[in-house]
């Protein structure tokens, strides 16, 4: 492997940018490796979290998003409790990965709320046989869950998992154990009233707009 | 008329670089009095200062203002160079250019502007200053030392042995410190008892020395030259001029307290010698857990005492010692195991401190040398050590590394290998520091001979599974996390300042930093004075350190009070508080605003030798010319010589005015 | 003493029988809750992954409602109770940020009102664990359990509330005073990866199986919870492990309030027992806890 690292003073660098994101002085980082030690997802990571940590602080923008590190992290925060130097690891992830969203394609994901329609995809992804990786999975599910929260305001497991699984390819996961959470009552086969409804999607909304103009502005 | 004379220096590209020199050379000569200035590259090497003495000389100054670097760099190097040729050295001053102006500033117009300011500023004061000459202080050629460690003993015997009496003063029951608790010492693995314990002998047999173990310094007063010490000496409850030290009331005592020599591995009497080598070799009874003291029973030792030495109503006594200088010499404690909460917090009996591990092995340790770890006596045969416990760990508020612990766990592999030939020893570690003479051969040995092997990273957690720890750890090198199981693990904790140090280095008016340790006057140039005149350090109360080092900086701290023991008197600056003895009113507010105890009371008498009027009187022993008091005098009655109010507002009125 | 009540999606879907034993505990011991109306998702981890405005947006709308009407807000899921009080914390600090957030939720959210787990309602100092005890009618000393805080309910310290992150004891003290064995063990703060066991399952299975065969080493009969996300994982996937992992394990995974419940003598079906994955009925019968017919 070889590097080419990029100028380190330049404002566009990676580690600032980050550094703004997060709010974290990447710099603190001195690579003791104590966060990699007690990362509980550490052992499924194609780059340990110290490793993530130092592509920043070299610049190297594409090998820190490129890894499926950034997907795997739980949000646990054990790494940033531990951490010597204080740092706020979990953020940094937080920020890598909305960072690698705003870069990307906004990939849409698409969702069904009716039964027509759903029906009709399940066999579309009958036919293609969708195979994605943990990073699509994660964001996936990400954009799935606040699709849900947006149409309905509260969270609709079933439409949820099922609109997962169609668009993740994994069609029958956690399928069989919809009839024993149905039968103990777990989940609602109809999603619940909120009547704010058109207040929440008025908060995404908003929000939505005032990130694209800051995004402009930069 | 003034005739005075200014030089201004370039400190290479240090000023010149941001301060127009040459032009501030020439606007010198243009101020009022001023005879001759020049510029020149270095003003404090030898041609520079012979610039300054031509000069006096030729142009038969009264005044020298040189305008170069801070008076705290190089004041006393012009004084000394003005003297020579018999110029009064408080007729000198200094202009910072460098400090407080080239190095601050980063316009180089404006830059130059505020040096000729600054030239311009002292050119006045030094119109006003007077003579004045050294104060003489006689010296009480007598040290007490503080601490009977390593450090505290090098320091006693070479004091000693330039023929000066020495006061060693010891809080334990006995002297030898950490250096007597430890096994075999890096990088050459001679035993540390070996090269000790002759050490500690001499220190009983040397006629120059006084050892006062078991004590404690209660009150330090006075100053350089003359303090006088208050020492308390601990009730020993055992009369050591009748004990023979024969051991029969250690073996018999009924109460068991944990050791501090073994560091809790082991038990001791509440009467007891610390370790069998101890000096003095007499016993001291532990009050807080002797059960004669605690519940009024027992009196099982004086019963059996052959000697009759035995006194349990014996007191605490004060005696007070002239002393001259004082060596500090405190030393260090380990940070205890139970800080981490994901080690466990001490609640494994088999994670220990290397501390504790260097008990293990020792040959006078509880298992007599045998490495069997504490929980269920089996010999480990898989160890970890883990570096940096506590150490360069911001989130722990100790952000310094502990300096002794790559080496000490190197020694730790090789001990154990040594002891335990199949054992495995894993290392984890951040960076390895070995900068000392073989050392880093001494670690490379730990590892292609003894076979330790080093993980690059450090610990996350520790935890039990089916009864045995498992470390969970990374590896940095190759990315990724890596899990041992251990049969004992040893953490190197931090080395930190002794608790309660703060408040001894207030007694002593000894400043410390951040996390307790001792300050020195200066990191580089005055590593092993303090900031009061006549207290100097040695050993690990500054800073933490290994055996070599500690014994160095003893050694240089006694070179220190035998240079200041060698002289007749002390010569001190002249830079003094003064009283004004016809308009003081003796309110002594003065004497409040004294952090130096310099003010005292004098009563002027009349013919008949009747007190008249009791006024404020300088010490000039102990006053360091704060100048404290004459902000505060509402007679203006007290001056600072060398900054008395005419050349303070001489100085304030140059600055309002410029002809630029 | 009232609170607000923010229930959350989980306790209104699969973890039914938390918001069920919640109220039965709580209205047991005289604190009055009042579930905030038309409350939304707080945007739990998919949100603060995907942006920041949103995370604090979603909680901070339905925590003005709460200060509106004096309250403080008390929420029984770790990841709702998490969000939530980031969100007032990140508006305490920062008031630009306060008014950029107001005028997106179109309220006036002050930061004035509190954040409460469940777990700190009794063990605050209210005498709630007293009450706890005086009134406790089942002896469940028999019960040999260990308390599993997870993630949130831990870290970040000054979230959670906790005195030591690396060995809470709020859950301890209560299943204490409720009578149970409370067992130390190793795995209490670790993360079981609730938040992949959709998306990466075979990562949450090995994190769920760690902590399985931790408790029962530890020698526990059952697992309690403070958060429905840790419940579904560690209930749900348990049967999961036999498969994949070779072992097989019975541990029922109590919510600390269904616990509560069974000390207080409460009837077994406001606790929602029967609900659970793993059925506590057996181990609750064998204990002679509960009759046979229950």
């Amino acid at each position: 492997m070889k590097y080419e690292l990029p100028r380190e003073n330049d404002q566009q660098h990676f580690m600032s940018i980050i550094e703004k994101m997060s709010g974290q002085n990447i710099r603190l980082c001195y690579q003791c490796g104590k966060c990699s030690a007690g990362c509980p997802i550490c052992h499924e990571m194609e780059d340990s979290p110290n490793q993530i940590i130092r592509y920043i602080q070299l610049g190297l923008k594409e090998q820190a998003l490129s890894k499926n590190t950034i997907w795997l992290c739980a949000s646990c925060q054990t790494c940033s409790t531990r951490c010597p130097q204080q740092l706020d690891l979990a953020k940094i992830m937080d920020s890598l990965r909305i960072l690698h969203q705003q870069e990307s394609l906004q990939q849409n994901i698409p969702f069904s709320t009716s039964a027509k329609d759903f029906g009709h995809r399940f066999y579309n992804s009958l036919l293609n046989g969708l195979q994605m990786d943990v990073r699509s999975n994660v964001n996936a599910f990400s954009d799935l869950f606040l699709k849900m929260v947006r149409h309905y305001g509260r969270q609709f497991e079933t439409g949820l998992i099922y609109n997962y699984n169609v668009n993740s390819g994994f069609l029958f996961s956690n399928v069989l154990k919809g009839p024993m959470m149905l039968m103990k009552a777990k989940i609602n086969l109809i999603p619940e009233d909120v009547k704010r409804r058109e207040k929440v999607e008025k908060i995404f909304s908003k929000i939505e707009q005032l990130e694209k103009s800051e995004k402009e502005k930069r | 008329m003034a005739r005075i004379g200014v030089f201004v220096c370039w400190c290479g590209s240090n000023i010149a670089e941001n301060v127009d020199v040459v032009e501030v050379a020439r606007y010198a000569a243009t101020l009022p009095g001023v005879v001759h200035s020049v510029d020149y590259k270095y003003m404090c090497s030898d041609p520079g200062q012979k610039l300054i003495t031509d000069a006096i000389r030729t142009q038969h100054l009264d005044g020298v203002v040189v305008a170069a670097c801070s008076p705290r760099m190089h004041e006393v190097t012009y004084r000394r160079t003005v003297a020579t040729v018999g110029f009064n050295p408080y007729l000198f001053e200094m202009a910072n250019l460098r400090e407080h102006c080239s190095w601050v500033h980063e316009n180089k117009a404006e830059a130059t502007i505020k040096a000729k300011n600054l030239v311009r500023m002292m050119v006045e004061k030094v119109k006003q200053n007077q003579p004045l000459y050294q104060i003489q202080i006689p010296v009480t050629k007598r040290a007490l030392v503080i601490g009977g460690g390593i450090a505290g003993i090098q320091a006693a015997l070479d004091v000693a042995a330039g023929g000066y009496e020495v006061i060693l003063l010891e809080k334990d029951p006995s002297i030898g410190g950490h250096m007597a608790q430890l096994d075999e010492t890096f990088p050459t693995l001679d035993c540390s008892q070996c090269i000790m314990t002759p050490r500690m002998v001499e220190i009983v047999q040397n006629p120059n020395i006084t050892l006062y173990s078991y004590s404690e310094l209660d009150a330090l007063e006075g100053y350089i030259g003359n303090f006088t010490a208050k020492i308390r000496k601990k009730a020993r409850s055992v009369d050591i001029t009748k004990c023979t030290g024969c051991g029969v009331c250690q073996q018999k005592c009924p109460a068991k307290v944990p050791s501090e020599f073994d560091e809790g591995l082991s038990t001791r009497g509440a009467i007891y010698v610390p370790f069998p080598q101890a000096v003095p070799n007499k016993p001291v009874i532990d009050r807080e857990h002797c059960i004669k003291f605690t519940k009024g029973k027992c009196g099982l030792c004086e019963k059996i005492c052959p000697a009759g030495a035995i006194d349990y109503n014996q007191q605490d006594e004060i005696v007070e010692e002239k002393v001259g200088a004082v060596i500090v010499a405190t030393g260090y404690d380990l940070l205890p195991k139970d800080t981490y909460a994901e080690y466990g917090y001490g609640q494994y009996p088999d994670v220990i401190t290397s501390l504790q591990f260097e008990r293990l092995v020792s040959a006078s340790g509880p298992t007599n040398g045998e490495l069997k770890r504490p929980s269920d006596g089996k010999i480990p045969q898989k160890i970890v050590f883990i570096q940096c416990v506590g150490s360069r760990d911001a989130s722990q508020g100790r952000s310094y590394c502990s300096k002794i612990c790559c080496m000490y766990t190197a020694k730790h592999t090789m001990l154990y290998r040594h002891k335990v030939p199949k054992g495995e020893a894993y290392v984890f570690y951040m960076d390895i520091r070995a900068g000392g003479k073989n050392y880093d051969e001494f670690v490379r040995r730990a590892i292609e001979e003894d076979k330790a092997v080093y993980i690059r990273g450090r610990v996350s957690k520790i935890y039990l599974q089916n009864g045995r720890m498992v470390v969970r750890g990374a590896d940095t090198l190759i990315g990724g996390q890596v899990e041992i199981k251990a049969d004992m693990v040893v953490l190197a904790t931090a080395i930190t300042a002794p608790k309660g140090i703060d408040k001894f280095a207030q007694k002593l008016g000894v400043g410390y930093d951040l996390h307790h340790f001792l300050s020195e006057a200066h990191p580089k140039l005055r590593p092993v004075e303090t900031n009061s005149a006549g207290i100097y350090l040695a050993g690990a109360c500054q800073a933490p350190k290994d055996i070599p080092e500690a014994v160095a900086q003893a050694g240089a701290a006694a070179g220190k009070v035998l240079g200041l023991f060698g002289g007749k008197n002390l010569c001190r600056e002249p830079i003094v508080a003064k009283v004004n003895e016809s308009t003081c009113i003796g309110c002594f507010i003065c004497q409040k605003a004294c952090a130096y105890g310099a003010i005292e009371m004098k009563g002027l008498k009349d013919r008949k030798g009747n007190v008249i009027k009791v006024v404020a009187s300088v010490n000039t022993g102990k006053c360091q010319g704060c100048g404290a008091c004459t902000a505060t005098c509402r007679s203006n009655s007290i001056e600072l010589e060398g900054y008395n109010d005419q050349q303070i507002y001489a100085q304030i009125n140059a600055i309002g005015f410029t002809n630029d | 003493m009232k609170y607000a009540y923010f229930p959350g999606c989980s306790l209104h879907s699969t973890a039914k029988e938390f918001d069920l034993s919640t109220r039965a505990v709580c209205k047991n011991l005289d604190i009055e809750l009042v579930e905030i109306p038309d409350w939304i998702c707080c945007g739990s981890t998919p949100a603060h992954t995907t942006s920041e405005l949103l995370s604090l947006a979603l909680p901070l709308a339905n925590c003005t409602w709460a200060e509106n009407n004096h309250l403080d807000v008390v929420a029984p899921c770790a990841s709702c109770f998490s969000r939530l009080k980031i969100a007032t914390l990140e508006v305490q600090k920062d008031a630009d940020l306060r008014k950029k957030i107001n005028t997106i939720i179109e309220g006036n959210f002050e930061g004035n009102t509190k954040i409460f787990h469940l777990l700190h309602l009794f063990s605050n100092g209210n005498g709630s664990a007293e009450k706890l005890k005086e009134k406790t009618k089942r002896d469940l000393s028999t019960l040999k359990v260990v308390a599993y805080y997870g993630c949130l309910l831990a870290r970040p310290k000054e979230v959670a509330g906790v005195v030591d992150v690396e060995n809470p004891q709020s859950m301890d003290r209560i299943l204490n005073k409720a009578g149970l064995d409370v067992l130390d063990w190793s795995h209490k703060t670790e993360c079981c990866g609730a938040s992949l066991s959709i998306t990466d399952k075979k990562v949450s299975l090995r994190l769920v199986h760690e902590i399985i065969q931790t408790a029962a080493d530890a020698g526990a009969d059952c697992i309690a919870v403070a958060c429905p996300l840790c419940q579904s994982n560690l209930d749900l996937q348990q049967s999961e492990l036999k498969n994949n992992h070779g072992h097989k394990y019975h541990l029922p995974i109590f919510y600390f309030t269904q616990l509560m419940g069974l000390a207080l003598g409460l009837e077994t079906n406001k606790l929602g027992l029967k609900r659970l994955i793993v059925d506590p009925r057996p181990l609750l019968k064998n204990k002679n806890i509960i009759g046979i017919e229950e």
